[in-house]
C-alpha cells in the first residue's frame, strides 16, 4: 500500500502544494492562527465537489479529452436521487450513479468510437443534461433524507466526514493512477499513434476515461445535493470551468500526458481557499473571479519558466 | 507458414496495394525491397494489423486472420518495429517495456520495484547499457529504436515485422540487430524485413521480395537476387548506382565557424568553402544534429561565433538565419517539416509567402505567380502528386521530402543545412536529391550534410568531419576519403575517451 503512496512524492505535484501552502499560512494568519478541525471539515465540505469533478476531468484530460458535460451530470444526478429518494435510498443512489455511467458512456462512444471532437460533443452532451436535470426537477427541491446528512457531517474518529472523503477521493485517484489502466491512460496522453502501435487499446481505455469521469461527476452531484439537503438542476453550470481550472493549476498540461491526481486536488483547494481568502480581506465576491484567473496564469507561467530552467540546467 | 493472399487496399485515389500474395516460411527471413510508394508498408501495415485490407486474407500456420487492430496482431504473435517510433516520449523505458504487462501487486497496481528491477534485466540480457528509470524522449534516436526492437523480441513473437528498424541505428547497433534476427531464425519465427540499405537486405534475409507500384514484382532466394537486379526490378529501368561527378569548391570562406559552445557541442571550429560539399560523419547522436541545429538558431549556443561571408551574425532564432541565407531540412519531417493536412503547395510556399518572397507589397499573396511555381517545381523535381492541391499526406516519403526541400530551396538560400534527409527515402529519390544538391553547389550554395549512411557520405560530400561526443574528431577529404576512414575515426574516437 505504501508504494503506490510513494506516487504522491511525484514532482509534477509540487508547484501546485507549494501555492496551496502559501495561501493557506496567509489565511491562518488573517484568522489570528488558529484552526480547527471544525475549519478543515468546513473547507473540506466546501472543496469537496470541485475535488471529485476536477479528478473527472484529469481522466478526461490525460487523454487529451474535454469534458464539459460534467457540471450537467453533477446535475442530473443529484435531481434524480432528490427525485428518487422516497423509492427507497439505495435504488435512489443506485440509479443516480447509474446515470453518471451512462452519460460517461456516451460521451466515451461518440469520441472514443465515432472519433468525433471532445469539445463538440461534451458541448453538445452539456446542452442535453442541462435539459434533462430541468424535466427530472423543475426548480431546486426535492427530498433528501436527512440520516444522510448526518452521516455526512458525522465526526468518526474525530475527523469530519468530508475530510475522510477528501482523503479517499485522492486515494483513488491516486490508486487508479498506479493501475496499468492508469499508467495506459498517460501513454495515450503521451502519444497516441505510438500507443496504439505498442498494442494499448486506445479507443477502448479512452471510452473508460470518460466513464469514469461521468461515474465520479455523478459522485460529486450526489454528495452536493445530500449536504445541501437539495437537489438543485442548475448546480453543474458553476463546476464546468473550475473543473478545468482545477485540473490546470494542478500542473497538468491540457494536451494531456502528465500530472497526478494530488495536483488535481491542490488545484481545487486553491480555487477554495482563495474564495474563503477574500472573504477575509473584505473584498467583494465579484473579484473572486478576476482573482482565479490572474492565480491561473501565475501558475502556469511558472510551470513554463520551471520547464524552461529545468532544460537551461541540464544542458 | 505465414500466407498473404491476393490483399489489396486503396486510399482514396491512390491504389496502393494491388493483389499482393506471397508466404514466408517458419525460420525464414523475407526482405521486402522496393521504392518509397511501392506499397510495401501499406503491406507490413496489413500484416500488422494497423489498417484493413479491402481484399484478400492472411493466414498464420493456417488459420486466416481478422486483424482489425495492432492488439489483434499481438494476440496473434504478430509483433511489429515500425520507422516511426512506437515509444511513448514521455514514460520511462520500464514503463514503455510492460505498458501492456506490467508487474502487478495487490490491487491492481503496478509494482514498480519488481518492473525496474526485471527492466533492468531485460536492458542487460541484450547488453543495451540505459536505465530503466530513464525517460524515454532523452534517449538518443539509436537507442529508442533498440529498446523497441528489445521489447518486440522479448514478447516472443511468431512473426516479427521490422519496418525500417535499422533506420536510426549505427554499425554496431546493426550487427546487434543481425545477431537478434539469426537467434529467430533458429528459433523458427518468421521475420519480415524492410530496408533502404541494400547491405542490410543481404545480410538479414533469405529470401528477397521486390515491390513496385503496388505490385509484387518477384519474390526470390537471396543468392538469386543480386543489387543491380533487385534495383532494375524496383525502379523499372536500369540504374547504376552513381552519384554526379564532385566539382571542387571555390576559393574562400562562406561560413566561418570558430569554436561552437551548446549543447552536446564543444569546440567546434570549422569553415565552409562557397559550392562545397560538407559531410558530417560518425556514429548517430554524437552532435551532428545538435550543429546543424545550431547553425539555424534553433538550439542556442553558449560560446563561440559564426560568420558569414566574412560577418559574423547572431543567431537568436531560425529569423535571423533564414533572414542571413541559412536553410534547414530536418531530419523528422513528420514532426518539424511538414504540414500534413495541407495541400502540396501550402507546403512548399507558406514559408516564402510568410517571409514575403512571393506577396506584393501590400501582403496579399501573388496567387497567379504562386501557382506559377509550384507547377514549376513539381515537374522539375518529378514529385509525384495528382496536383498541387493533394494534401501532402497522400504523398510517399520521398516525395514529401522533395516538397519540403523546394519549401526551402525558394528562398535561394547561401547555406544549405540537410539533417539525414535521406533517410528512409527510396533509392531513385536519393539519387534526384543528389543531382539537385550537387547542382546547387555548383552555383555556389554551401551544403552541409549529416548522413547516417556512409556510402553516401563518400559518394556525395566534398570532404567530411566525422563526429564524436560533440567534437569533431577528423577531417576526410580526396583520396583519404572512404567508408572505412569514417568508421575507423568513428569507432577509434570512441575507444580513446
Amino acid at each position: 500500500m505504501t508504494r503506490w503512496l510513494s506516487s504522491i512524492r511525484n514532482s509534477e505535484a509540487l508547484g501546485s502544494v507549494a501555492i496551496f501552502a502559501l495561501l493557506f499560512a496567509t489565511y491562518f494568519v488573517l484568522k489570528g492562527c488558529r484552526y480547527s478541525f471544525f475549519e478543515a471539515g468546513n473547507l473540506a465540505t466546501n472543496v469537496l465537489p470541485l475535488v471529485v469533478v476536477g479528478l473527472a476531468q484529469y481522466f478526461v484530460v490525460l487523454v487529451r479529452g474535454i469534458d464539459l458535460s460534467l457540471g450537467p451530470i453533477m446535475a442530473v444526478s443529484g435531481s434524480l436521487a432528490a427525485v428518487l429518494f422516497p423509492l427507497g435510498i439505495v435504488p435512489a443512489i443506485a440509479i443516480a450513479l447509474a446515470a453518471g455511467v451512462l452519460a460517461g458512456a456516451l460521451n466515451g462512444l461518440l469520441i472514443a468510437r465515432l472519433s468525433l471532437s471532445p469539445i463538440v460533443v461534451t458541448l453538445a452532451t452539456m446542452s442535453v443534461w442541462d435539459g434533462v436535470a430541468l424535466i427530472v426537477l423543475p426548480v431546486p427541491g426535492g427530498t433528501i433524507p436527512a440520516f444522510l446528512q448526518a452521516v455526512l457531517t458525522s465526526e468518526p474518529a474525530l475527523l469530519p466526514m468530508s475530510l475522510i472523503l477528501l482523503v479517499g477521493f485522492a486515494l483513488l485517484g491516486t490508486w487508479i493512477m498506479s493501475t496499468r489502466f492508469g499508467l495506459q491512460l498517460r501513454a495515450i496522453g503521451g502519444d497516441e499513434i505510438a500507443a496504439e502501435a505498442s498494442g494499448v487499446k486506445v479507443a477502448r481505455i479512452r471510452f473508460f476515461a470518460y466513464v469514469l469521469a461521468g461515474f465520479l461527476a455523478a459522485c460529486a452531484g450526489l454528495y452536493f445535493a445530500i449536504s445541501t439537503m437539495a437537489g438543485s438542476p442548475i448546480i453543474g453550470d458553476g463546476y464546468v470551468l473550475p473543473s478545468i481550472g482545477a485540473v490546470v493549476l494542478g500542473g497538468v498540461p491540457l494536451i494531456g500526458g502528465r500530472g497526478s491526481p494530488i495536483g488535481v486536488v491542490m488545484g481545487a483547494l486553491i480555487l477554495t481557499i482563495i474564495g474563503s481568502l477574500l472573504y477575509f480581506a473584505d473584498l467583494a465576491d465579484f473579484y473572486q473571479s478576476l482573482i482565479n484567473g490572474v492565480i491561473l496564469i501565475v501558475v502556469v507561467g511558472a510551470a513554463a519558466v520551471r520547464d524552461w530552467a529545468r532544460e537551461a540546467l541540464a544542458r | 507458414m505465414l500466407s498473404i493472399r491476393g490483399i489489396d487496399k486503396r486510399f482514396g485515389a491512390t491504389h496502393a496495394v494491388r493483389d499482393v500474395s506471397f508466404d514466408a516460411a517458419r525460420g525464414q527471413v523475407l526482405g521486402l525491397v522496393g521504392e518509397n510508394g511501392a506499397g510495401k508498408s501499406t503491406v507490413i501495415r496489413m500484416v500488422a494489423g494497423v489498417v484493413a485490407p479491402d481484399q484478400g486474407s492472411i493466414h498464420l500456420d493456417g488459420n486466416r486472420l481478422a486483424l482489425r487492430s495492432p492488439s489483434d496482431a499481438l494476440t496473434h504473435g504478430i509483433d511489429s518495429v515500425f520507422q516511426e517510433l512506437a515509444l511513448i516520449g514521455n514514460l520511462t523505458v520500464a514503463d514503455n517495456l510492460f505498458l501492456l504487462k506490467a508487474p502487478k501487486h495487490r490491487w491492481l497496481s503496478i509494482d514498480r520495484r519488481r518492473a525496474i528491477r526485471e527492466a533492468s534485466e531485460i536492458l542487460e540480457r541484450y547488453q543495451l547499457d540505459i536505465a530503466p528509470t530513464a525517460r524515454v524522449r532523452d534517449l538518443p534516436l539509436g537507442q529508442r529504436q533498440m529498446i523497441e526492437i528489445v521489447r518486440s523480441v522479448e514478447r516472443d513473437p511468431t512473426v516479427l515485422v521490422l519496418d525500417e528498424a535499422t533506420s536510426s541505428l549505427g554499425q554496431s547497433e546493426v550487427s546487434w540487430l543481425a545477431r537478434l534476427v539469426r537467434k529467430l531464425r533458429d528459433a523458427e519465427r518468421i521475420v519480415l524485413f524492410i530496408s533502404h540499405r541494400w547491405d542490410e537486405i543481404a545480410t538479414f534475409c533469405d529470401r528477397v521480395a521486390v515491390m513496385r507500384n503496388g505490385r509484387l514484382v518477384e519474390v526470390a532466394d537471396r543468392p538469386a537476387m543480386p543489387q543491380d537486379r533487385a534495383v532494375r526490378l524496383m525502379t523499372g529501368r536500369d540504374t547504376s548506382g552513381g552519384f554526379p561527378p564532385k566539382v571542387p569548391p571555390r576559393e574562400g570562406t562562406l561560413l566561418g565557424v570558430d569554436n561552437l559552445e551548446g549543447p552536446m557541442l564543444s569546440r567546434t571550429t570549422f569553415s565552409l568553402a562557397p559550392g562545397e560539399i560538407l559531410g558530417l560523419g560518425g556514429l548517430v547522436g554524437q552532435g551532428q544534429t545538435e550543429l546543424l541545429r545550431a547553425l539555424f538558431g534553433v538550439l542556442p549556443l553558449r560560446g563561440g561565433s559564426v560568420a558569414l561571408k566574412g560577418r559574423p551574425l547572431r543567431l537568436r532564432g531560425p529569423r535571423d538565419a533564414i533572414g542571413a541565407g541559412i536553410a534547414y531540412v530536418p531530419l523528422e519531417r513528420k514532426s518539424e517539416g511538414v504540414f500534413l493536412d495541407k495541400s502540396v503547395a501550402f507546403n512548399m510556399t507558406f514559408a516564402s509567402l510568410a517571409l514575403g518572397w512571393l506577396s506584393s507589397w501590400f501582403g496579399l499573396i501573388r496567387f497567379r505567380k504562386e501557382r506559377a511555381t509550384v507547377a514549376e517545381a513539381i515537374d522539375r523535381l518529378k514529385i509525384r502528386t495528382r496536383s498541387g492541391h493533394t494534401p501532402i499526406r497522400a504523398l510517399s516519403g520521398g516525395n514529401q521530402q522533395k516538397v519540403l526541400l523546394e519549401k526551402w530551396l525558394q528562398m535561394r538560400p547561401a547555406v544549405l543545412l540537410l539533417d539525414d534527409v535521406t533517410r528512409g527515402v527510396d533509392i531513385s529519390t536519393k539519387h534526384q536529391i543528389y543531382e539537385l544538391v550537387r547542382a546547387l553547389a555548383r552555383e555556389g550554395v554551401g551544403v552541409i550534410f549529416y548522413s547516417s549512411d556512409t556510402y553516401e557520405l563518400v559518394g556525395l560530400a566534398d570532404r567530411v568531419l566525422v563526429m564524436a561526443d560533440g567534437e569533431i574528431r577528423k577531417s576526410l577529404a580526396g583520396s583519404e576519403l572512404s567508408s572505412a576512414a569514417i568508421v575507423d575515426a568513428a569507432f577509434g574516437s570512441r575507444v580513446g575517451s
